[in-house]
């Protein structure tokens, strides 16, 4: 008898354990974050009672597993997906399930930072809830800085300043460089040159995202002063083959004095020569008109396949939550969260480099939330590098571009 | 003896091309449209990827094929330490992972920091640092090193494993008969080596075509599509860009000329049975 | 005298030439093996330091931790399954094609073919559908099974063109002794043509051992996933993490690296002229 009710309990406890084990997949994160991911999810699975399954995979081919499962039909139940065009693509395939209702009765809400919002919207129905953030700012070695007699505590403000200092110095000859400019097939490239584009005055895409908007003397002259400075003043190493996070590398090298960062720089900088703690900072990227910064990110999206849409935005708000943010900082130092009462409770507020990040945050652009954003990324990129090659004038390639970009977009 | 096999692929294959073929006349609307394939005999950039195919396919086949002969003949030459060059030379840059094999080599061709040109330069083969990457032609002549390097083990492989197979009296009477080195070579190796050479160049071909993670890893398809072939632009426009219906009538064109190589090939090798 | 003074000569230009590929061919796998003994801050320092000077072994310390056996396991099961199913499905076309001549042997030669005229990436969705609808999605199995169309084609090419190498002369004169077919088969042509089934073999396994997008996609669980999926994670979105990247690589490589030296004693040669000579 005992034997019986031993095994029907077992039956049950196995049924249930089936129906609610969670699958989360998380993408892009380095993986030394694997420890406090699971911390973080026994938090979840003791308060909740629900069994969750972590899977971290790279960057690149995070995004290939995911699209081919959502495209069979199968996904998990939880997801990340990058702020940098993914949610409207992946919508607008009806691979998503919209969290309009969710968000609007979330206590959270409230609290993410508003220009994040529309990363996730398509078609007026938001379909994600934004996890992390970061935006885009210039950084900076201070010790090279002295080196070449420059204030550290002075990063440049404007153009000009910035095209000084890096003549400063650069010096060829020893292959040390002022300013990293990205010009890789990737998407570092179109970055690049957002923050020069909005920085001058000018827009990528018209507001309602219908047709190219950069084929402007504000455009032109952003373009000629991003690829100039590499061409024609010589204070970027060679631009085709490097983007950002090679910079970086070279900066830790004391070889790079600028260039394009956010706050995912800190801790992989400092791992790569713990000797520069201190000897770096950020500031607003300079600027031409105005500032300007482009926002990233990932957000929690459900896919529709999902047997479990309860469970997994039970999670998705857990994760967002005002005390796991918060002990996440506590472990982790960062990302930044999307949420701005932590941003002002945490001790990032403290941190003068995070000061500066949400100084600028609230100028930041979003890059257009609209599904073919990769092809129009690509004529970006394939824009710059036409002219860093010498293939085509500035002029050609931007009028060439903002053709190719309209007709993307399906302009008559 | 090959029925159930035939059967059951043929089977698979006529599912799978079929929906190929029809999904490449849908648009994404479902409706018939012959779009995807006007659109991609109007595009610019398939054009450039067809001829980058072509340089890309004729240097690492040439390069992969010579050394893997070059090879396998020299290790037919010596008597000790076989086990030891065969394991290093025929297996090491096979077994790296496509995707270790990628951001090696990129990381190693950087010119700011990398491996490459720092040898390059203290031995003095260089004065100055290349830029591998920096150009399309650079581009595409250090992506076809990477992959000679990646590849030429399959050749050489089977090369050996092909020499290996001609019975030694027919070099010991060719040299009793008073042959050289070369004409050993040219009248007994060739001619024996012919059916595993030309299944080893034809399956090379269509692999080198077909193969894009090392290209996709290290340049992108880049700079200005300079290394841009047929089968990364088709997991660019599936994986990337999400157009499905033109990736797969991409994927339909370049099955035709794949097809067309193979049947050559395989018109040829029919012909062949056993002596 | 002479004879075999050259004969030396081209003995020792061969070791020297030998000696020089291999050092070339291995020099990228020597500095991913020094690399993954390096700090971070050895890796990114300048100017570069080719020998590590701590010889750390946090990296695999690091894919440890994150069960890389279990990875390590899965890549074999699946890696040796293709090996093995490849050979028994691949061998008998491959012995048909080369000994009868029969209508509509081209166009057969080439259906067989047709699988490696597509990229792979175009049989990945359906694929996964495909095994999705026979409940072999997420199994070691049915992962082996969606290699097989494209290891079959050149297991049945190849080992044809070895079989054609193999005189009939030698299976008659056994049939003439009363074998059958088969018997013929493995006792006359299976080892002489060893050298190329093990590297038929080798092949196929490597091409399991090393495959990415469909282990990726068509292994959902964690628990099945093979050492190319575990190491895509440390190729990320900011940073490429060498140290544990390189860390699995290495043993990543140790597998196939047995495989091969355990295979290539059979090739060896002269096990034909025997036979006929009698």
């Amino acid at each position: 008898m005992r034997k019986l009710l031993l095994s029907v309990v077992l039956v049950v406890f196995v049924i249930l354990g089936f129906g609610k084990t969670l699958t989360i997949w998380i993408g892009g994160q380095v993986a030394e974050l694997d420890e406090t991911w699971n911390k973080i999810i026994k938090g979840f699975e003791q308060e909740y009672g629900i069994n969750v399954e972590v899977q971290l995979f790279g960057f690149d081919t995070y995004y290939d597993k995911l699209v081919t499962a959502l495209q069979a039909g199968k996904g998990p139940d939880l997801a990340f997906a990058d702020l940098g065009g993914w949610v409207p693509t992946f919508a607008e395939k009806g691979w998503l399930e919209p969290l309009e209702e969710q968000i609007k009765n979330w206590e959270g809400t409230p609290q993410i930072w508003p220009n994040l919002w529309p990363t996730v919207t398509y078609n007026n129905v938001r379909y994600g809830l934004p996890w992390y953030t970061d935006c885009r700012l210039l950084l900076y070695n201070k010790t090279m800085f002295e080196q070449a007699g420059l204030d550290p505590d002075k990063p440049p403000r404007t153009w000009d300043e910035l095209l000084e200092y890096a003549q400063k110095i650069t010096d060829a000859k020893k292959r040390i460089y002022g300013y990293g400019v990205s010009g890789t097939k990737t998407e570092h490239t179109t970055l690049g040159y957002m923050m020069f584009l909005y920085a001058a005055g000018g827009k990528l895409l018209t507001d309602d995202y219908s047709r190219a908007a950069f084929n402007t003397p504000e455009g032109l002259k952003a373009l000629k002063f991003y690829t100039d400075l590499a061409k024609k003043y010589g204070v970027s190493p060679n631009p085709i083959q490097y983007h950002e996070d090679d910079y970086r590398n070279m900066m830790a090298q004391n070889r790079v004095a600028m260039a394009i960062g956010g706050p995912w720089s800190f801790p992989l900088i400092e791992s790569a020569n713990p000797n520069i703690v201190g000897k770096y900072s950020v500031a607003l990227h300079p600027y031409d008109v105005q500032p300007a910064s482009v926002l990233g990110g990932w957000a929690l999206v459900i896919p529709k396949s999902s047997p479990n849409k309860e469970d997994a935005w039970k999670l998705a708000s857990y994760l967002t939550s005002f005390d796991v943010w918060m002990k996440w900082i506590e472990e982790k130092g960062g990302p930044m969260p999307t949420r701005m009462d932590v941003c002002k409770a945490s001790k990032l507020a403290k941190d003068p480099k995070w000061q500066v990040i949400f100084e600028t945050f609230p100028h930041a652009v979003a890059r257009p939330p609209i599904p073919q954003y990769p092809q129009i990324s690509e004529q970006i990129q394939i824009m710059v590098q036409k002219v860093l090659l010498n293939e085509l004038t500035p002029e050609e390639a931007i009028a060439i571009a903002a053709d190719n970009v309209n007709k993307i977009l399906g302009v008559k | 003896m090959i029925m159930p096999y035939v059967l059951i692929i043929m089977g698979l294959v006529g599912f799978m091309l079929l929906s190929s073929v029809v999904m490449s006349f849908l648009d994404d609307r479902g409706k018939f449209t012959f779009q995807n394939y006007a659109s991609i005999f109007k595009d610019s950039v398939f054009y450039k990827s067809v001829l980058n195919t072509c340089v890309w396919v004729v240097g690492s086949v040439a390069g992969q094929i010579t050394l893997g002969l070059v090879v396998a003949l020299l290790l037919m030459q010596i008597r000790y330490g076989q086990v030891f060059f065969r394991s290093v030379i025929l297996i090491l840059p096979w077994a790296t992972l496509d995707i270790v094999a990628g951001v090696m080599w990129r990381w190693m061709y950087n010119d700011m920091y990398g491996v490459l040109n720092d040898i390059l330069v203290k031995i003095g083969l260089s004065k100055s640092y290349i830029p591998w990457l920096a150009t399309p032609r650079m581009a595409m002549l250090a992506v076809i090193i990477a992959n000679i390097w990646k590849g030429f083990c399959l050749s050489g492989m089977f090369f050996l494993a092909g020499i290996q197979t001609i019975p030694q009296e027919l070099y010991e009477a060719a040299e009793i008969d008073g042959a050289n080195a070369f004409g050993r070579f040219w009248n007994i190796t060739v001619p024996q080596l012919r059916p595993v050479l030309t299944t080893t160049l034809m399956f090379t071909i269509i692999w080198t075509i077909n193969y894009f993670p090392l290209i996709y890893i290290m340049t992108g398809g880049g700079p200005n599509y300079g290394t841009e072939t047929v089968v990364t632009y088709i997991y660019r426009l599936s994986f990337r860009f999400l157009e499905y219906n033109k990736a797969a009538a991409l994927s339909n064109v370049l099955f035709l000329v794949v097809f067309t190589i193979a049947y050559l090939f395989t018109r040829k090798m029919a012909k062949e049975v056993a002596a | 005298m002479r004879r075999s003074t050259k004969r030396k000569a081209v003995r020792i230009i061969s070791y020297v030439l030998l000696s020089f590929i291999a050092v070339v061919v291995a020099f990228p796998f020597i500095w991913l093996v020094l690399t993954s003994f390096k700090t971070y801050e050895e890796i990114y320092s300048y100017p570069i330091i080719y020998l590590p000077k701590s010889w750390t072994l946090e990296h695999y310390q690091k894919i440890s931790s994150l069960d890389f056996h279990r990875y390590f396991l899965n890549s074999v099961i699946v890696g040796t399954g293709t090996m093995f199913l490849s050979l028994l499905i691949g061998i008998f076309p491959a012995y048909a094609f080369s000994r009868y001549s029969f209508r509509g042997k081209a166009p057969l030669l080439v259906s067989v073919l047709i699988f490696q005229m597509f990229p792979m990436i175009v049989f990945l969705v359906p694929m996964f559908k495909f095994l999705d609808k026979v409940g072999l999605l997420d199994t070691h199995f049915g992962l082996i099974l969606a290699y097989i169309p494209f290891t079959t084609p050149i297991t049945i090419v190849f080992l044809r063109s070895f079989f054609l190498s193999v005189p009939r002369s030698l299976e008659e004169a056994a049939l003439i002794d009363g074998c059958t077919r088969t018997k013929a088969f493995f006792r006359i042509i299976f080892p002489v043509t060893l050298p190329g089934i093990a590297a038929v073999g080798v092949y196929a396994f490597l091409f399991a051992w090393s495959e990415l997008l469909y282990s990726m996609s068509l292994l959902i669980s964690k628990r099945l996933q093979t050492i190319p999926t575990f190491l895509s994670v440390f190729v990320g979105q900011y940073q490429t993490r060498w140290g544990p990247l390189f860390a699995g690589s290495v043993f990543a490589t140790l597998p196939p690296l047995v495989v091969f030296i355990l295979l290539q004693r059979y090739f060896i040669s002269g096990l034909v002229s025997g036979a006929v000579k009698e």
